[in-house]
């Protein structure tokens, strides 16, 4: 059964195909199979519940770092799926590495508030409620009447909360984040093998890129420590290619 | 250390001994001889054959030789040889034969009978002996080697043959191989050699440095048929019978399908004499490893090659200075025979190929709040330790056990790799609870018993408490919460649809055309206050509509044939319109008074008197229609707009 369907995948396919082919694998517990039948769906058609899958698939698979990146990239596109939130909080918690993210209640509460609308929809309100503001406060302009302002303030206070959650995602989307992919790996002093190891980091844990040289990448951790990984140990959540969905 | 072998004099009693102390073994030489009739050139360079480390003898050593001489028993091997020391002679050149006897335990030998040599001259002759005894074990052997050296000349260019020269001992007659020499004219330096002389070093004073038996690295390994992941011993050595002196090497021997470990690498000069095929070298090891074969089949060790600096004498008897040339040499690849390891191998083999034991640890036995607690699997022994894979870890509900750190380590004692492989699998447990990891097993091959084995850990405990989930344990509504995972994955779907991640570019143009707005509400509410608040603003805002008003109501008039109303309207609008520009009173003014007007605003005159004569016109036209010269209204309404205008 599962042999016919992985020669199936050969063939064209449509993203939904490929998608409940991953679903068959894993629930077959293959999750090999699965992960590259979902990725191979993602590439096709970008879409929350994929990634969510992949996302799972990855988790089983022992690969927590790949897991919190697919997690990631769901919650960007549908940031109000619970399951995602709740997968990918209880990753986090997975980790060896957790005692790193210390993130209190109310950070999480205002990231939930702030991140209420994927980037699309608060862009796209953002701008309606700027063009709101600017026609009620216009119409404050020539006619001088009260009531006008009255509307526009409630009117610009939803357009800051809009402006600012599309600014967070724009900041989540920034291509300095990234995801350790490797079992363990050692953070070095200097961009080269030779020099002393100063941490040792493990899958999952979430830094962010400083700056490149050669073949390494200087990386901080969410405490403020860092060091020099090689490229190949650390994946970004969202890759700087240009014309990719993600 | 290198022996003197060779000595020859034309007095008899000269002769050296070494006393090689590293070896332990005495090796006695006197070289026995007369010259006769010998070129000076000749002599000279045999005398440069000499060798350092030579004692001149003393009359104790030979009457200990002429003891031992007496006391050797008749040869039963003889080898008897011929060689020359170049094939290709010039005309007016000279070369050497040389007949070499040698056999173990000689007594005296005749002089040999040369062939008839009709193509050359025989030009002189000499004799050299030595003769070498060892003491080996405590077994006493003597090697005699007799060389009748012979100096000829050609004749005449062309192909000659030396006959075989014959050696009759005991009603046996030996021969020697008939040399084919060809004779070219001039002389030819630095043309092939033949090396002679099997006992005697080869000569380094020629262009050409023989290699074949006097230079070579051996490449050996222990066995040539192994399993796959065996271990396999290599070594590579270098023999000369040139003085010991530098090498380079030339790059790493290709051991690709191999895992390597290196045993021992030479870092500095340490030759040895050593005995190979009966011939004593200088002999040095300069690499050897273990290799593990990673597939089976039939596999290549590669070659070394190495450049190897060969001390050469110089020609020049006063030249004390020696050269040295670098010669390439490289040793033969070998192959080995890897089986693969027997069918049916069982599941739960990792690659172990040896013989190896295991013992599995934990760090902690008791986990709070989810800490990961180490289980550590340590598999040590002799064989491919660093190719064994990790060992299957147990499915433990409540457990979950990450991919494991691997350290390993490897020490060499003797020829074997020995050393162990630890796999750390951190363990995060998720309820609480007591938790027993059972035994983990690890089968590797034994190539010894040819046969898979399987061994054990002992199991292992520990407690957990406080884990994340310890609050759910017993939850208030009484339910039992054992684990807890991740949310399952979302149902199939038939259509997925693609999510943006992106808003589209155009939404950003709608900011800059919000404040275009917010700007031109201000524009307007200001332009409005001005108009209120200032008359002559608002005058000359409305000027343009109230002209083209009048104007359109002059046009349609003229349409309707009613002329006088016409003429009434267009002037109308001109001072109207210039009432309106420079806010006057128009309507009241006399035609002088809007020409003064005008002209005091710096109306160019052109038109002011342009616009008057239009006003003058249709006041004619309004009112003495007969004696009106103009017949063209249309025409004039024509000029009135152009006119306007330019104002």
């Amino acid at each position: 059964m599962i042999h016919f369907l992985l020669l199936n995948l050969i063939f064209g396919q449509t993203s939904a195909d490929l998608y409940n082919l991953g679903n068959k694998l894993y629930a077959a517990k293959d999750y090999q199979n699965a992960i590259a039948s979902y990725e191979q769906a993602v590439n096709i058609v970008p879409n929350a519940r994929i990634y969510y899958n992949l996302g799972n698939a990855y988790f089983k698979a022992n690969k927590m770092g790949m897991a919190i990146i697919c997690y990631r990239r769901a919650l960007f596109l549908s940031p109000r799926d619970p399951d995602i939130f709740f997968n990918l909080k209880f990753n986090r918690n997975f980790r060896i590495d957790k005692n790193l993210t210390t993130e209190n209640l109310t950070q999480d509460m205002v990231g939930r508030i702030f991140r209420f609308f994927s980037l699309p929809e608060a862009s796209f309100l953002a701008a309606f409620f700027f063009l709101l503001s600017a026609v009620l406060i216009s119409m404050f302009i020539v006619y001088r009447r009260r009531l006008w302002l009255w509307i526009f303030i409630p009117g610009f206070i939803v357009f800051l909360f809009v402006f600012i959650s599309s600014r967070s995602w724009i900041a989540e989307k920034n291509p300095q984040h990234s995801v350790i992919t490797l079992p363990e790996v050692s953070a070095r002093s200097g961009p080269a093998d030779d020099y002393k190891e100063i941490l040792v980091i493990h899958d999952g844990t979430e830094v962010r890129i400083q700056s490149e040289r050669g073949e390494y990448y200087l990386i901080q951790l969410p405490g403020g420590l860092g060091g020099w990984v090689r490229k190949s140990e650390i994946t970004r959540v969202y890759p700087v290619r240009e014309n990719h969905r993600f | 250390m290198k022996i003197a072998h060779n000595r020859v004099s034309g007095l008899f009693g000269l002769s050296g001994f070494i006393l090689n102390l590293r070896n332990c073994c005495l090796l006695l030489f006197v070289p026995v001889g007369g010259l006769s009739g010998c070129k000076l050139e000749r002599l000279n360079k045999l005398k440069r054959q000499e060798r350092r480390f030579t004692f001149s003898s003393s009359i104790p050593t030979f009457i200990l030789w002429l003891i031992i001489i007496i006391s050797i028993p008749f040869a039963q091997e003889l080898n008897f040889t011929a060689s020359v020391d170049q094939t290709t002679v010039g005309l007016d050149e000279s070369f050497t034969l040389n007949v070499t006897v040698s056999g173990e335990n000689m007594g005296s030998i005749p002089q040999p009978e040369l062939p008839s040599l009709p193509d050359f001259n025989v030009l002189g002759q000499s004799q050299s002996q030595s003769t070498n005894i060892s003491f080996i074990n405590g077994k006493m052997t003597t090697q005699n080697t007799i060389d009748f050296i012979y100096t000829l000349a050609p004749k005449k260019i062309g192909k000659s043959t030396i006959g075989p020269c014959r050696l009759k001992l005991k009603d046996r007659t030996h021969e020697t191989q008939s040399i084919e020499i060809e004779v070219v004219k001039g002389s030819t330096a630095g043309s092939n050699s033949t090396s002679g002389n099997q006992g005697a070093p080869p000569a380094t004073t020629g262009n050409d440095i023989a290699t074949g038996d006097n230079l070579f690295i051996l490449c050996s390994a222990n066995r040539k048929s192994v399993y796959t992941g065996e271990q396999i011993n290599v070594s590579y050595e270098i023999y000369t019978r040139y003085p010991p002196s530098e090498f380079g090497n030339l790059g790493i021997p290709n051991f690709s399908g191999f895992w390597v470990e290196p045993i021992f690498e030479a870092k500095y000069y340490d030759f040895k004499t050593k005995t190979y095929n009966g011939i004593n070298y200088n002999a040095m090891l300069i690499k050897s490893a273990a290799l593990f074969p990673i597939a089976a089949g039939d596999l290549q060790i590669g070659s070394m090659a190495l450049t190897f600096s060969v001390i050469q004498r110089s020609r020049d008897f006063f030249d004390i200075f020696n050269t040295t040339r670098s010669v390439r040499i490289e040793s033969k690849p070998i192959s080995v025979r890897v089986l693969p390891l027997p069918e049916p191998k069982p599941p739960e083999f990792t690659g172990g190929v040896g013989k190896f034991t295991i013992n599995a640890t934990l760090d902690r036995d008791s986990s709070v709040s989810s800490e990961p607690i180490t289980l550590k699997v340590r598999i040590s022994g002799r064989g491919n330790i660093r190719l064994i894979e990790k060992p299957k870890t147990p499915e433990i509900s409540g457990l979950r056990i990450l991919d494991p750190e691997v350290k390993d380590d490897i020490k060499i004692n003797g020829d074997a790799i020995e050393g162990f492989k630890e796999f750390l699998f951190p363990i995060i447990p998720q309820t609480d609870g007591k938790y027993v990891i059972p035994g983990i097993t690890l089968t590797f091959f034994n190539p010894q018993t040819k046969t898979y084995e399987t061994i054990l850990t002992s199991e292992l405990t520990f407690t957990a408490v406080k884990t994340s989930s310890s609050a759910q344990v017993n939850d208030a509504s009484g339910l039992k919460v054992l684990g807890t995972d991740i949310n399952y994955i979302k149902p199939d779907a038939s259509r997925l649809t693609p999510q943006k991640s992106d808003a589209p570019w155009w939404l950003l143009t709608i900011y800059p055309l919000s404040l275009v707005l917010i700007g031109y509400a201000f524009f307007y509410r200001s332009r409005r206050e001005r108009i209120s608040t200032d008359v002559s603003f608002a005058r000359l805002a409305r000027s343009d509509r109230l002209v083209k008003k009048r104007l359109k109501l002059a046009e349609a008039q003229l349409k309707k044939n009613q002329h006088q109303e016409f003429y009434c309207s267009l002037s109308q609008a001109i001072i109207g319109y210039a009432g309106d520009i420079f806010n006057l009173e128009a309507q009241t003014l006399t035609q002088d008074q809007i020409r003064n007007e005008l002209l005091k605003r710096k109306v160019p005159a052109g038109i002011v008197d342009q616009l008057i004569e239009i006003i003058n016109q249709c006041d004619h036209a309004r009112f003495s229609p007969a004696l009106t010269t103009f017949k063209d209204p249309g025409e004039l309404l024509k000029r009135t707009r152009e006119t306007l205008t330019k104002l």
